[in-house]
């Protein structure tokens, strides 16, 4: 799994390529954490590049979707662009209603 | 084997109760997370073999990691020198063949009838993200079955070979 971020004036963008599963999905946790502890709370996750997402790696997204919605945070976790088997995992989960999924990551972004 | 339960409903098991028989391919691995992805490969490689698209194939992948997952988070309860057991084949069942995995263990047991299935929800507060694994391998995969006993675990995945 490779994992890419960059800021866009006050939203991060998260580019995640390659599988997250049991064995990858803590180091997402680990960027999505450190993120957060520093104040960037408006995250746009990009899962274009995602051959394969399981539930290890929906955890590591919905433990970051609760601490950037606490009401000191005030910020979002959005999707943007998610692949073909990340979306059916996202659906499988429920998850699709939770998350706001933008079909490209100009939108994701420019919806801050 | 002291239970026998269903994956998807309370209907007793596939091959009522009985143990059986695959023509059977085998494999054993560490139960560590590093070690999934060799029992995926072992997996997916007698799947295509069988002949399962790659729809079914993805679904496969996904339950044999899911299960993995579990058995190495919650079975053995985190990584160590315990081991997973692994075993794939098909049969025909009543007229329809099936792919079925076989995976093993001896950590603790469960009552996989107490996780549910995730409840929709937009309330992030409200979101159950454990038992998402279980989820997702009854909904991947034709039929699941859990038997515990003195023996160890044992969960069987069935896939059907014709969609």
């Amino acid at each position: 799994m490779e994992i890419t971020t960059r800021e866009l004036k006050d939203v991060d963008v998260v580019q995640v390529a390659g599988r997250v599963d049991s064995s990858t999905a803590p180091k997402l946790d680990q960027v999505l954490r450190g993120l957060v502890d520093n104040r960037r709370t408006r995250i746009v996750l990009d899962l274009s590049g995602v051959e394969y997402l399981s539930s290890a790696g929906l955890r590591a997204m919905v433990s970051c979707l609760r601490e950037v919605q606490k009401p000191l945070s005030g910020g979002d976790l959005r999707l943007a662009a998610p692949s073909t088997k990340a979306e059916e995992v996202l659906e499988l989960a429920g998850l699709d209603q939770v998350f706001k999924v933008f079909a490209d990551q100009v939108g994701a972004v420019g919806s801050f | 084997m002291a239970r026998c339960r269903g994956g998807a409903g309370s209907t007793p098991a596939f091959f009522g109760g009985t143990r059986f028989k695959l023509d059977e391919q085998r494999f054993v691995a560490p139960a560590r997370f590093a070690s999934i992805a060799d029992i995926e490969e072992f997996v997916l490689r007698a799947a295509r073999l069988a002949g399962l698209d790659e729809e079914a194939l993805f679904h496969v992948e996904l339950a044999v990691d899911e299960a993995c997952t579990n058995i190495v988070e919650h079975a053995y309860g985190g990584e160590g020198n315990d081991q997973i057991e692994v075993a794939c084949g098909t049969r025909v069942v009543e007229g329809t063949g099936y792919f079925i995995v076989r995976l093993r263990d001896q950590g603790k047991p469960f009552d996989p009838d107490v996780i549910l299935p995730p409840r929709p929800t937009s309330n992030v507060e409200a979101l159950q993200v454990g038992g998402l694994g279980i989820h997702f391998m009854r909904k991947s995969m034709d039929r699941i079955e859990f038997q515990f006993g003195e023996g160890g675990n044992e969960l069987v995945m069935y896939k059907r070979l014709i969609r």
